[in-house]
């Protein structure tokens, strides 16, 4: 006759809260050095992290106090707005191209990456049409699966056209992980995934640069100075950190050392200054999103909310874990940042919006319905009278 | 689906229309008539036997009593059970509110739903009252408000609710025939406080025993209705509910009297609907009384009758009386639900007359047979008695202390059949 009485999910924000707070002095000690460089204010970028991380938790609190349910039938529209955002992109004027790459939108000042909303419309869609589908339409390929691929593909063109493999691989991921959370063909779903990394493989072997990549994170030695650079500072600057780090501040490889310190290869400051130590806490905290995440989405009272909660904690613990192997030299190199740490307005905004939907079904969660494996059998019809 | 009265039934349309296989199960032996006649199209004649292999999840309806072999046989099988309540509120829209208690959870159950309503939200009352969740549920419209009336039966078996508030009524011991003991009936009621979102509030009668102790500690808003709390039914000066946003006099509204012997539910509603008096007053002209409670049923032949059917317990009985004006004859009896007389006996003394009927006469001949009594087995010689006890210029009050299942399908019924019988002698002029 139990059910624990509901409190705010104060682990995971906990964990969210560190993660973030942790970032923040990352994000300082990191880009106070090329700031000062490049404008000669080393608060440049903190300072702007600051705000982001200000509106950031405004945006959870509120997203915690909405009830997810009435969420629900904003489903189809964020879809929509998402790949109008991703289109939004290649306008000339209000696209903008860094690195190569043309992600962001550029308004009154302000950028933002429209791949980091449309992960949040994908999951948001993805539940509301794999939730509550009668049994007959879930076993159907054609039905269930089959519009969902057709989803993720459109996205994956307009993703790989700016190009983005790397959210391709994260929106394609989690895609897959929630229709495979409720089709209940499981052969199907492991030929998707061949299918799936198939289509990745073609796709690096296709792209010069990617091939390029591939082959600096084989042996990034074989060019030093080129390809191979990224990945020989993250690895020293990760070595050099020992059981506890330089300390904070002490660090010396963001000083024009590694590119993109304070973003996509924070991580690696995170080893040199607080050392494995850190480096481990860091970790120990995404697990722990991970865990309650998970364990959101086993108590949810809905089917909705179950698939919601768990996309979305899969969508953070896979980019969490496609930044760290790379700073950690076990994947070719790729424009993922660290959720909560790196810097960047639009990923941190998002994210934390997220984690306020987590607390918002964790608030309405219950113990599970639990049926006994022994009393799984197949129920014949009996004749009646 | 276990038990097919007006809740199973719900849950079971609820079910299939929600894309489940829908099994049903009854005590009693219903054909495809029956189950046509209930509402039940399209599901096949009930299972013969009560075999559940197999079965994904058991829905139970309330009041199915906990030894019932239906659960045992579940248990052992390792299926879930889950109540008609619980069924229901993973399928609703809308913020839920659950009003438990002994006494007086209808009123306030009516009394929030027209809060809410004249506050502007699209509100309904439904539960125990009457209407069953899973109805509600099945209808598929969203709603701003849903208040339910909950008993304890249908708290015991929704351990998995999630509910937005709370509010506690009156607290008398009942269902002891249900109940192993006082004390679970209690502990009944209190879980739902483990069934809240963080945060949500909860109004409260001082007097509940356990309340105050189980709320420590919660992450709950808490809302003590007293003479000396801010939101009040002063005793001293009764009718009049306070509120934060200004005092309101019920006896000034229409309604008048009538209402004010109800402020403290007002207040208790008021309390988590976070209300002011226009509200309040706004709320008084949508308030329909409700059937069966201290029904003024008008004057025959110079006697007044006033049907309270839904008066179920002895305390309910006691309350009842001490509101009737005048010489009174109590008509008490039903269904022994194993609870106690005595303890009422200083307020049932004042009685002109007392008739005992149904079932439970004897008990009642027993506990308070040294007072002015007789004894009806049949509930409409009972009638015909204690109209011809009753003096010109008293009253004759339905109250009966005791659940109607002995001889009638439900307290609805019960204050039917008394309301026609009055009505038939309205109209011919005196008893057959």
């Amino acid at each position: 006759m139990s059910n624990r009485p509901a409190t705010h999910d104060h682990k995971l924000l906990a964990a969210v809260v560190s993660l973030l707070a942790l970032g923040l002095v990352m994000v300082f000690s990191a880009s106070a050095g090329s700031a000062l460089a490049r404008s000669s204010d080393k608060f440049q970028v903190i300072r702007g992290q600051c705000i982001w991380a200000v509106l950031g938790l405004l945006g959870m609190a509120f997203m915690a106090r909405v009830d997810y349910r009435n969420l629900r039938v904003l489903s189809k529209p964020m879809m929509v707005l998402g790949f109008i955002g991703l289109a939004l992109v290649f306008v000339p004027g209000l696209g903008m191209t860094r690195g190569g790459a043309t992600r962001w939108i550029r308004i009154f000042g302000f950028s933002f990456q429209p791949s980091e909303l449309a992960k949040l419309a994908l999951v948001f869609y993805f539940a509301d049409q794999l939730a509550d589908r009668s049994e007959e339409d879930r076993s159907s390929f054609f039905r269930f699966v089959v519009p969902q691929l057709l989803v993720i593909g459109l996205l994956a063109a307009f993703l790989l056209k700016q190009p983005n493999m790397s959210y391709t691989v994260i929106l394609s991921a989690v895609g897959f992980l929630m229709v495979g959370l409720t089709y209940p063909h499981w052969h199907h779903m492991i030929s998707l995934g061949f299918i799936g990394v198939a289509g990745a493989v073609i796709l690096i072997i296709r792209e010069p640069y990617r091939l390029r990549r591939l082959m600096a994170f084989l042996d990034p030695w074989a060019d030093p100075y080129g390809s191979g650079w990224n990945i020989i500072q993250s690895l020293y600057a990760l070595g050099s950190g020992g059981l506890w780090g330089l300390g904070i501040g002490r660090g010396r490889q963001k000083f024009e050392y590694l590119p993109q310190e304070h973003s996509d290869y924070i991580f690696a400051i995170v080893g040199e200054e607080l050392g494995f130590i850190g480096a481990a806490t860091v970790l120990f905290l995404f697990g722990m999103i991970l865990w309650r995440g998970l364990r959101t989405s086993a108590r949810a009272p809905d089917q909705f909310g179950m698939l919601l909660a768990y996309g979305l904690t899969m969508g953070l613990t896979i980019q969490a874990m496609i930044n760290v192997s790379v700073v950690m030299g076990a994947i070719p190199p790729t424009g993922v940042p660290l959720p909560f740490i790196s810097s960047g307005g639009s990923s941190l905004v998002v994210n934390l919006a997220a984690i306020g939907i987590l607390l918002s079904i964790s608030r309405r969660g219950v113990d599970p319905v639990r049926t006994r494996p022994e009393a799984k059998s197949d129920r014949r019809r009996k004749t009646t009278r | 689906m276990f038990g097919l009265g007006r809740s199973g039934v719900a849950a079971a349309r609820l079910l299939k229309n929600r894309g489940a296989e829908v099994e049903l199960f009854d005590d009693q032996e219903l054909s495809l008539e029956d189950l046509s006649a209930r509402g039940l199209v399209g599901f096949g004649s009930p299972q013969a036997s009560q075999d559940l292999t197999g079965l994904d999840a058991l829905i139970i309806s309330p009041g199915i009593p906990p030894k019932a072999k239906a659960r045992q046989n579940a248990e052992a099988l390792g299926i879930p059970v889950l109540g008609e309540l619980e069924l229901a509120l993973r399928e609703i829209q809308g913020r839920v509110t659950v009003v438990t208690g002994s006494h007086g959870k209808s009123t306030v159950t009516t009394w929030l739903q027209a809060l809410h309503q004249a506050n502007g939200k699209k509100s309904i009352a439904c539960g125990n009252l009457g209407l069953p969740v899973s109805e509600v549920a099945l209808a598929g419209e969203a709603w701003d408000e849903v208040v339910i009336e909950a008993s304890s039966f249908q708290l015991h078996d929704s351990p998995r609710i999630r509910v937005d508030a709370a509010v506690f009524t009156a607290y008398a011991p009942n269902h002891l025939d249900w109940h192993p003991d006082e004390a679970d009936y209690q502990k009944t009621k209190l879980s739902l406080l483990d069934r809240l979102v963080p945060g949500a509030p909860v109004a409260y009668l001082p007097g509940f025993p356990g309340l105050k102790d189980a709320l420590q500690g919660k992450d709950l808003s808490l809302y003590e209705v007293s003479a000396e709390g801010p939101y009040g039914a002063d005793e001293g000066a009764p009718g009049i509910v306070r509120t934060p946003q200004g005092s309101i006099d019920l006896k000034e509204l229409p309604g008048g009297m009538g209402l004010a012997a109800l402020a403290p539910s007002v207040a208790l509603a008021a309390a988590g609907a976070t209300v002011g008096p226009s509200i309040i007053q706004e709320a008084s002209k949508l308030f329909k009384p409700l059937a069966h409670r201290l029904e003024d049923l008008g004057e025959v032949q110079g006697r007044r009758f006033v049907n309270d059917s839904k008066a179920t317990t002895p305390a309910a009985s006691a309350y009842s009386l001490e509101r009737v004006v005048g010489k009174t004859v109590l008509i008490l009896g039903g269904k022994d639900k194993g609870l106690s007389f005595s303890p009422f006996r200083d307020v049932l003394k004042k009685a002109h007359t007392l008739v005992f009927t149904g079932a439970a006469r004897e008990r009642l001949s027993q506990e308070l047979g040294d007072l002015p009594h007789h004894v009806e087995a049949d509930f409409d010689a009972a009638l015909i008695r204690s109209f011809q006890a009753c003096p010109e210029g008293g009253a004759i009050l339905l109250a009966p202390g005791c659940s109607s299942f002995d001889c009638f399908a439900n307290f609805e019924a019960r204050g039917d059949h008394f309301r026609n019988w009055v009505n038939t002698l309205r109209s011919s002029g005196g008893p057959a």
